[in-house]
């Protein structure tokens, strides 16, 4: 398949956050002009006066909707990014921060905060827990599925089950002793949604997303240089063991923060930078940023959808993301199957 | 410019490789000899630091381990035997990642890439994806991106290769060691280079060094090193020495 260049994949990702974000702006369970709508944005940032929306509608959408939007696009962006990240130091396609279990260590770390400490101690500790959830199972999960040739599939997935399996069981036995006030709250954010965009939420979405962007564009030659093979890298001059471990730290603040604010929403580090690679090849210089757009962009589709397919009721949009993601893992898996012995 | 003093490498008490002392000068392309299992590709390990071993390792008079990572990765580099490489890069993006440990312009960059991917006969499919080319073609590719991370060296460059030759074709085989020679007698380049084609060390080599048990049982001038009698000695083959009226030395 001829590729895209970077410009043209960067114009028609463009292209489709502007409509992805008017739609989410003006759709809802709510029916609002999609022009006053817009216009209510405009007022609030400027304090002009030009929407013809009442009070309450204006606030429905400035107060709402449009944290939701920024919030989705900024999840989106740090999962697809991370994924990425990844995929390029397990030099493979398949590892995704839901598959190798590094998003279920990072819930595991959230709901033992929400259970044992009090709700004002919550909003610092609980992104802090599911980072340090997150790091302890990525590194175990390295350690096992890595060998002298790269990692081993058959490992990385297992290992990740078996991750998976031991951080439901400890969430579960959190579930039994949590009362219920704390129950309800991890019972809702486990589904995964980005409908509670609290302003602490959406700052803290915003600075890790930078900081990721900025950081892995920093290391994306040596990323580059880490798809050769391990040794291959240490003779381009890359010190390949500090590379990791600054890699795996910085993808995993970055899963931490997203699973603490939205909870697991699965597949979208996986789906995207394989769709981006398809576009415009494996270079991570070209890779990470497209993978932030388009994932920013596929997130907020989705959460369209979860909105608005069984309005006024809700789904989690964690479970959209599952319903494409995981025939797309599959599909993968098949077209890997040559590679798996 | 490489020197190697009381190099020796341990694993699980087994010794894999004890070299007492061995010299490679600029401008020598040398062949390393041996067989399966005598410690050809722990040499090359150890050499870059990726094994522990113990004794000393200077390059260009100075400890390897002085050396910084980046300026080292411009004056050594190893073509791998086989490479891991499993996502679509273009073959153009696989030289183009020669040029990391380079602070050059990208223009130059991009002159460069082309210059290594002619002289490694691999211009033709610059465009084509890495995946979809032959092992043979895949290790030229990667020859010329070691080619392009040596370009910038301010001292003699030390090239070790892997079997560079084991996935070629006969004509391929003389093209890739003649481009070696070149470059070891023009450029004052030093090669190490993996072999079994005894006939391809002896038209090619300045030296050959024969390893046994991780020892260096032989090393000098081809014709002073590769024998019938030191064949047969090694490899437990009894070969016939031929010459042809162009006074070129091979084994049958």
């Amino acid at each position: 398949m001829p590729r895209l260049s970077f410009s043209t994949a960067l114009w028609l990702c463009l292209l489709l956050a502007i409509i992805a974000v008017t739609v989410s702006i003006t759709s809802g369970a709510m029916a609002l002009s999609g022009g006053a709508s817009l216009l209510a944005i405009w007022d609030s940032l400027w304090g002009t006066q030009l929407s013809s929306l009442d009070n309450y509608e204006q606030l429905v959408v400035v107060e709402l909707r449009l944290p939701r939007t920024v919030l989705a696009l900024l999840i989106g962006a740090i999962l697809a990014q991370c994924g990425a990240v990844m995929q390029g130091l397990f030099r493979n396609p398949l590892a995704d921060p839901g598959i190798i279990g590094a998003s279920s260590g990072a819930a595991l770390g959230a709901t033992l905060t929400i259970i044992l400490l009090p709700v004002s101690l919550q909003g610092l500790a609980t992104p802090v827990a599911a980072f340090i959830g997150a790091l302890a199972i990525t590194l175990l999960v390295f350690k096992l599925a890595h060998g002298e040739n790269g990692t081993s599939v058959i490992m990385l997935l297992l290992a990740g089950v078996a991750v998976s399996a031991f951080s439901g069981a400890m969430m579960g036995f959190l579930n039994v002793i949590a009362d219920d006030q704390a129950l309800r709250d991890i019972t809702l954010w486990q589904m995964g949604a980005v409908s509670r965009a609290s302003d602490t939420s959406l700052i803290l979405c915003a600075t890790v997303m930078c900081f990721v962007a900025w950081y892995f564009q920093r290391h994306c030659q040596s990323l580059n240089a880490l798809l050769l093979g391990e040794a291959e890298a240490r003779h381009l001059g890359i010190d390949v063991e500090r590379l990791k471990m600054k890699l795996i730290v910085a993808a995993t603040v970055g899963i931490g923060v997203a699973v603490s604010v939205s909870g697991i929403i699965g597949f979208v580090g996986l789906v995207i930078p394989h769709l981006v690679r398809m576009l415009v090849g494996p270079d991570h210089r070209t890779l990470l940023p497209l993978s932030a757009f388009c994932g920013a962009i596929l997130l907020l589709f989705a959460d369209i959808g979860a909105r608005s397919m069984m309005a006024p009721a809700e789904l989690p949009v964690g479970l959209l993301t599952a319903v494409v993601g995981a025939p797309f893992f599959v599909f993968l898996l098949i077209s890997q199957r040559k590679t798996f012995i | 410019m490489l020197n190697l003093k009381q190099l020796k490498v341990v694993i699980d008490d087994k010794q894999l490789l004890n070299i007492e002392d061995f010299t490679a000068n600029a401008g020598e392309l040398i062949s390393v000899l041996g067989r399966n299992g005598a410690g050809k590709s722990t040499l090359f390990k150890s050499i870059c630091g990726e094994t522990s071993s113990t004794g000393k390792r200077y390059f260009h008079q100075q400890a390897m381990t002085a050396w910084p990572k980046q300026k080292l990765a411009r004056h050594l580099a190893v073509l791998p035997q086989t490479s891991t490489l499993s996502f679509s890069f273009s073959v153009r993006e696989v030289v183009a990642l020669g040029l990391i440990p380079l602070s050059i312009s990208r223009a130059q960059g991009l002159v460069l890439i082309d210059e290594m991917l002619a002289l490694t006969d691999t211009l033709r499919f610059a465009q084509r994806s890495y995946l979809g080319l032959s092992g043979g073609e895949r290790q030229r590719v990667h020859l010329a991106r070691v080619l392009v991370q040596l370009s910038q060296a301010e001292q003699s460059p030390l090239l070790l290769l892997d079997e560079p030759t084991s996935a070629q074709d006969l004509a391929q085989q003389h093209q890739l060691l003649q481009l070696v020679k070149t470059l070891c007698s023009e450029k004052n380049y030093s090669a190490l280079v993996i072999m079994h084609d005894l006939n391809l060390s002896m038209r090619y080599s300045d030296k050959i060094c024969i390893l046994e048990n991780g020892m260096l049982v032989a090393q000098g001038k081809p014709d002073q090193v590769l024998t019938t009698e030191s064949i047969e000695q090694q490899w437990r083959y009894q070969s016939q020495q031929v010459t042809t009226a162009s006074g070129i030395v091979g084994f049958l």
